[in-house]
């Protein structure tokens, strides 16, 4: 199913500005926090100094006395959640998982201290600033165990489960040692990416309030439905009596997938209160109570013919997690697809260590499996003294590697073709540090970008109003990737009418369920949802004898001036398992270095992607430079330090964990690639969200090598890697 | 906080009268702020907008926001408007006016006297009042107020051409009603505020401030520790200016002191009074637009996609529009480097800097045409 | 943040007397200290806040020619408006560079000439109050020795303590031999600028040589400065972002001889770094390459890095050749 191809789309694919855009820059978009409630209390996170350990006690008195205090929560007052069994912490394996059987900690629902920076205590106050000055007085008595801090020197395990983003553990095609043995240049090299935080701007925040046993949460979130059912699960009532409202969400990037500790905080809270309560994280509790991306230390193996032919790719990668809960970067899966050859052999391990759970983060896997796997390739294409495009092409992969499965879409080699032709690739000079501008090095590098098609199940209800106007609603979320305008559009031309005759409404759980905007899926869902709702509106009024020519409104006026309302579930058709399904495209970076002071600048990277339908060109173009910055942040500045002794978050700020200013991003030219897949989703959306920051690293870390002749394969490449 | 409180006639009530219509004399009823009893009727002279919303009232119903900010975006010269609310369920309520968001009192109903009085039932309703205390035009419903309604209702009155009312011009009614509403918000407030400096000698107790924010006194009871941020958020309801570092990291947070751009999570709300603060929702007049006219710096932000999930964006566009008028040069860099003070993390910046560059552009293209 | 109260004062000798007392800090701009007290670092109990005799009192925040060809900086001028004084930029370039190399354009429009110097390490240990350290918690131990230590100094270190001094400015009054006026309870005084900050050695908690209740007043820049100077300033990003190393340079060249050389570095000593050393190295060779490397040597001579701060060594060099270089092209 596609959209109707005989029908020129009016609006879909055009650069449409923001149907929200004004309610942003205005300040009048009103995020969790924001929300006008009445005699709302403020509360304050407490959080542990130590790693690892037990909290024997709060020493609560001093700030008890503070005016307008009305509760401290630890874990020895805080209420038992009936949903929560406090005896299973740290249990592993599949009966174990679950935020509300794995954190069981962090929501004060026993004494252990599994970070330094966890949640063990909450401090509630009728005004924000008593709450801090009660927090300034709390003095809390540990039982300190010696941690495990070391990702190096500890212990690398098997991980019980991998996330179904990763596949299996282990993956083998073909005999990868005979493939090496066959090679005639090999390359095999280990690769690290650091731990990093998501710092999306708004902080993570909630409004919880009660009336009765039931409970509202105005929540900063990607996933109202995920924040409904953990809450819901851990206090033990159905998911109905629990309200989860996002009608903006100020960024997530995975960071706002689901509940962490916070939400089921603040309603502990307000329900001891008897009074809505305000919990804002400070942007240090960001570090570690919300996820963050971890470690991974990969080992790739390549070997080639001298005409480039892989005959083998060996992609091992270890992670770190917590020691709350297995969670496993899922940094191989490109490995498995993205080239031809007979022999690929993946393997996941994993490290437990004393810092907060990692999660999910931008484009989890493919951003740190690519920088290794992208980078591997450069180094194999200057060991073979092959250009990078023809030894990519060379390796090209007219089926899935994986599981022979053909692709629904796949445009990769217009995207090296455009992207080059548009960067002007023909003016690279192979050999390292061979071009120069003045005193700066220059250097070009390229990397693939890929990332998977997803689709789920959604729900969507379109109704038609007496004056002709659609309001559609779907319980999605707008994280900043434009699913009001986008939606408004599809509907649209479903339609048949400009979108502004058509508002769409997100944000609630009362609201058709849609799944979490994460993993790229939300244009691709939702909008078939929104598709195929707004079409069955159409056909509905149709049917009741709309004729051809005849607007809705007058349609409505003379059949009895009731709404039209129609609500559908759109699934994911046997395509998904008949097809691979996934995003490609090429980043090209030019970088300079200056060769004494070692300083890199991007002045511009070009990228051409093939994504599907682009469903409004500028809001795409937004999400591919947006990711592509943040592939500037990973690949020169991110990077989250703990202490080596006591596993303290030691840049846990804007200022320290730096990721990119206006300064550091040059021009950013996007290009899209006409693509038509019929087979991915009933609009045909791949979705833009996260393969903007994939291979962008590796790309960058290309350009270096070009300009300086320094392979830095540990990231960031901070100054001191290429003084 | 909750300071007004109408003293009404106990329950049970008879059958409620039908509500007024235009040309009805709005039923009066008693205001009583901190033992002082006000009457509607001691409002005349001024017209009042009076807005009776249900216990149901519920911000987040997207609905009855929008019902709402339609109403007030209609008002003439909206962000100088100002509504005394009278509903059951909250005593203060949180606005936006146009561009601007403000606190208004709400006075608690109760025991549903004041909508008995006014036959409302269940549904949001507006009526504005004229200055000699005479219904003009009355809404009910869920459904939003129909624009230009209320406005050609609120004109009407003010510009006719009758002796008693001659002298009304647009303007001054304008400050009239913004007048009266003002003396509700803050009266109460000022009075617990006086009386609780008064009666503490306690370090760092919290005093009445009057902040100037959006060309408007604001008169809030801050204890010193309170940042110009939070009192900006949580006492007086400006939502826009955001948080998101706390420390001055970031730039979400920025704002005009006296026209120059400042971070208001790194200052004390009392260092600020006597100065001209202008935030996000009061940036637009600030300019001298009037209406539902953005800045242009607004504007240039939405035409080239300048923000993607909107939360840096209030401190991108007040940072923008100051760093425009400061000794920058013309290139591109050089606006990379004025704006690397506000931190976009879904990585606008493209976008926000062709917007800038484009509102400097018309800048200097304005000076030379004149 | 702990409960104070808020003095605005409107009298500079009210303002030393008030300062003067314990668990007292004056406010200018608010930059360093609203964020250090909503970290529990800085926990006064009386702010007094400068702003209003700032008002009261022009000179205070003025940039101002001196009858002998100095320039006065008011300790209240907002470091943007210093940055951007027509004066500063063309007879104290590496005054300017260093202000608009430093921090946001917010923070500039806030902060103070005054305050700007003054501000506090950004070690991660000291901004911390859970973590060991010698300069907010004197014999609490150091917590950066041990830990992770990228971003801490290389030149006058001690085992107490080797925080960072961050200040761009600091580092251009120091090259500049800038002298700063202090009103105090005893009166008034001026203070050489290289003597106004100490370095830790066994009393990191102690900065400068300032008393309780001073209050700088002004900063002069001399005359007679060589004409052509800069601020080189190296960070991890391309702005808003500290010093990983920075140079203040002024060179007096005349037939291809150095006559006059005015050296500091930034982002490297625990103090702004004042390099006498470098400047001997300068002073009557040729301005060239070999002058500026040895220069760079005698700068760095004596820096003592530690576990992930080695590369500064070499970075701070190359940073005061390249700076050097500038200069003298």
């Amino acid at each position: 199913m596609s959209i109707d191809t005989t029908r020129r789309a009016e609006s879909v694919g055009e650069p449409l500005d923001r149907v929200d855009g004004r309610l942003k820059v205005t300040g009048a978009a009103t995020y969790a926090a924001e929300y006008p409630l009445h005699d709302v209390a403020h509360a304050v996170l407490i959080t542990s100094s130590i790693a690892k350990g037990r909290v024997r006690r709060i020493e609560t008195a001093a700030a008890e006395r503070v005016p307008g205090i009305l509760a401290i929560l630890t874990p020895q007052n805080a209420p038992r959640l009936p949903g929560v069994q406090a005896g299973n912490t740290g249990a592993r394996g599949p009966a174990a998982r679950g935020a509300a059987s794995m954190r069981v900690p962090t929501i004060l629902q026993n004494d252990e201290v599994h970070y330094n920076g966890q949640p063990i205590g909450l401090i509630v106050a009728d005004t924000l600033d008593h709450a801090l000055a009660a927090h300034d007085v709390i003095r809390v008595d540990y039982a300190a165990e010696h941690p495990v801090l070391d990702m190096d020197t500890a212990p690398r395990n098997p991980p019980e489960s991998v996330h179904p983003l990763g596949g299996a553990r282990t993956f083998r095609l073909g005999d990868v040692d005979a493939g090496l043995g066959a090679a005639e240049v090999k390359v095999d090299h280990t690769y690290t990416t650091p731990l990093e935080n998501h710092n999306p701007m708004e902080v993570h925040n909630t409004l919880a309030a009660w009336e009765g046993d039931r409970l509202t949460l105005y929540e900063s979130t990607q996933g109202i439905f995920s924040v409904r059912n953990t809450v819901a699960r851990q206090f033990g009532i159905a998911p109905e009596n629990v309200r989860v409202i996002a009608h903006f969400t100020g960024g997530g990037f995975g960071s706002k997938g689901g509940a962490w500790s916070h939400e089921t905080l603040a309603a502990m809270a307000a329900k001891r209160v008897g009074r809505p309560v305000k919990l804002m994280l400070t942007r240090r509790q960001m570090f570690g109570p919300t996820g963050g991306r971890p470690r991974t230390v990969q080992h790739v193996t390549l070997g080639a013919k001298r005409d480039g032919t892989l005959t083998a790719i060996r992609h091992y990668s270890t992670s770190n997690t917590s020691t709350l809960e297995d969670w496993i970067e899922p940094a191989l899966s490109q490995t498995r697809m993205l080239y031809a050859s007979p022999n690929i052999e993946t393997q996941y391990d994993v490290v437990r260590i004393n810092v907060g759970s990692p999660t999910f983060m931008r484009a989890p896997g493919e951003s740190t499996g690519t920088f290794a796997l992208e980078s591997a390739m450069d180094e194999l294409a200057y060991a073979l003294g092959m250009d990078p495009i023809q030894l990519r092409l060379a390796n090209y992969a007219e089926v899935d590697p994986e599981n022979n499965h053909p692709w629904s879409s796949k445009s990769l080699r217009e995207c090296y073709r455009v992207g080059a032709e548009k960067f002007g690739w023909g003016r690279r000079n192979m050999a390292p540090r061979t071009m120069r501008d003045g005193r700066w090095l220059v250097g070009y590098g390229l990397a693939t970008a890929t990332y998977p098609a997803r689709t789920a199940p959604a729900s969507t209800t379109a109704r038609l109003l007496p004056d002709g106007r659609a309001v559609i609603v779907a319980g999605t979320q707008e994280i900043g990737c434009g699913t009001y305008t986008v939606m408004s559009q599809i509907a649209a031309d479903a339609l048949g009418v400009p979108p502004d005759r058509v508002t769409f409404e997100l944000g609630e759980t009362t609201m058709p369920e849609t799944p979490a905007s994460t993993g790229s899926v939300t244009a691709a869902s939702t909008g078939s949802a929104v598709y195929q709702a707004a079409n069955a509106l159409k056909q509905k009024v149709v049917s009741m004898g709309l004729r051809p020519g005849e607007s809705y409104e007058s349609f409505i006026k003379r059949s009895g001036g009731q709404p039209i309302e129609v609500t559908i579930s759109a699934r994911p058709g046997p395509e998904q398992q008949q097809y691979s399904m996934h995003s490609f495209g090429a980043v090209f970076t030019e970088v300079r270095v200056d060769p004494d002071l070692a300083l890199v600048r991007i002045p511009r990277i070009v990228t051409a992607h093939a994504v599907g339908k682009v469903l409004n060109l500028k809001t795409a173009t937004s999400q591919i430079q947006g990711g592509v910055i943040w592939g500037i942040g990973m690949a020169l500045l991110e990077e989250t330090q703990i202490d080596p002794n006591n596993g303290r978050y030691l840049n846990a700020d804007l200022a320290e964990y730096k990721v990119p200013v206006n300064a550091d991003v040059g021009t950013i030219d996007v290009h899209f690639i006409d693509e038509h897949d019929p087979h991915v989703n009933a609009i045909g959306v791949k979705g833009a969200g996260e393969i903007g920051i994939t291979g962008v690293a590796a790309s960058i870390a290309n350009a270096v090598y070009h300009a300086t002749g320094k392979r830095v394969r540990d990231l960031p490449i901070r100054i001191e890697k290429i003084l | 906080m909750h300071d007004l409180r109408t003293a009404g006639a106990t329950p049970p009530f008879p059958a409620a009268p039908p509500p007024p219509t235009a040309g009805d004399p709005a039923p009066d009823f008693e205001l009583v702020a901190n033992g002082t009893a006000t009457r509607l009727s001691s409002l005349r002279g001024s017209p009042v907008v009076l807005v009776l919303h249900n216990p149901e009232w519920d911000p987040a119903r997207r609905e009855q926001i929008d019902a709402f900010n339609r109403l007030l975006a209609s008002l003439p010269a909206a962000a100088e408007q100002r509504l005394i609310t009278v509903g059951a369920a909250h005593p203060w309520l949180e606005l936006e006016f146009d561009t601007s968001r403000v606190a208004l009192p709400v006075i608690r109903d109760d025991d549903g006297s004041i909508a008995q009085a006014y036959g409302v039932h269940d549904t949001p309703a507006v009526f504005v009042i004229d200055e000699r205390g005479i219904v003009r035009w009355t809404h009910m419903g869920r459904t939003p107020p129909r624009e230009g309604d209320i406005i050609a209702a609120l004109t009407s009155f003010a510009a006719r051409d009758e002796p008693r009312s001659s002298s009304w011009n647009r303007r001054e009614f304008i400050a009239t009603v913004l007048g009266v509403a003002a003396s509700l918000t803050i009266s109460p407030r000022l009075a617990v505020a006086e009386r609780i400096a008064a009666a503490s000698t306690a370090p760092g107790a919290a005093r009445a401030v009057t902040l100037n924010v959006n060309g408007r006194q604001l008169r809030l009871t801050l204890e010193p520790r309170v940042s110009l941020l939070d009192a900006l958020r949580e006492y007086a309801g400006l939502t826009g200016t955001k948080k998101g570092c706390d420390h001055g990291q970031c730039g979400a947070c920025t704002v005009h002191v006296d026209g120059r751009r400042t971070l208001s999570c790194l200052t004390f709300a009392m260092m600020h009074e006597g100065q001209q603060i202008t935030t996000i929702e009061g940036l637009a007049a600030s300019a001298g637009t009037s209406g539902n006219t953005l800045h242009p710096m607004q504007q240039a932000f939405i035409k080239h996609d300048g923000f993607q999930c909107g939360y840096c964006t209030p401190g991108q566009i007040m940072s923008a529009s100051a760093m425009i008028h400061e000794p920058w040069g013309a290139a591109d860099s050089d606006v990379r480097e004025a704006m690397s003070g506000n931190i976009c993390r879904c990585g606008a910046y493209p976008g926000i800097v062709a917007a800038i560059q484009e509102v400097r552009a018309n800048a200097a293209d304005g000076e030379h045409g004149q | 943040m702990i409960s104070f109260d808020y003095v605005p004062v409107d009298d500079l000798r009210a303002a030393s007397a008030a300062g003067a007392h314990a668990h007292t800090r004056f406010i200018a701009g608010g930059t360093t200290l609203v964020d250090l007290m909503r970290l529990g670092v800085e926990r006064p109990t009386t702010v007094i806040d400068l702003n209003v005799l700032a008002r009261k009192d022009a000179s205070l925040t003025a940039v101002s020619d001196l009858p002998d060809g100095r320039l006065r900086l008011g300790a209240l001028a907002h470091m943007s408006d210093v940055a951007w004084d027509r004066r500063v930029r063309d007879r104290y370039a590496l005054v300017s560079e260093a202000l608009l190399l430093a921090a946001s354009g917010q923070v500039r429009n806030m902060a103070t000439i005054g305050g700007n110097v003054l501000q506090r390490t950004r070690c991660p240990y000291f901004r911390d109050v859970t973590q060991a350290c010698n300069k907010r918690v004197p014999g609490s131990g150091c917590g950066a020795i041990a830990g992770r230590n990228r971003e801490q100094a290389i030149l006058g270190t001690s085992e107490q303590c080797i925080a960072t001094h961050p200040s761009d400015l600091a580092v251009a009054l120091a090259a500049l031999d800038a002298h700063v006026h202090v009103r105090g309870t005893s009166g008034e005084r001026v203070i050489p600028f290289t003597r106004l900050h100490v370095v830790p050695d066994a009393h990191p908690d102690r900065e400068t040589v300032l008393r309780p209740g001073d209050v700088i007043t002004a900063i002069d820049l001399p005359s007679g400065i060589p004409a052509r100077s800069t601020y080189l300033k190296v960070r991890d990003r391309a702005s808003f972002a500290f010093a990983l190393a920075s140079a203040a340079v002024a060179l007096d060249v005349s037939g291809g001889t150095i006559r006059a050389a005015r050296v500091a570095l930034g982002g490297v000593g625990t103090k702004p770094w004042r390099s006498p050393e470098a400047e001997r190295a300068l002073v009557g060779k040729a301005a060239n390459d070999a002058a500026f490397h040895a220069a760079a040597e005698a700068a760095l001579a004596e820096a003592r890095p530690h576990r992930d701060n080695a590369f500064k060594v070499e970075l701070a060099k190359r940073t005061l050749v390249r700076a050097l270089t500038e200069v003298s092209a």
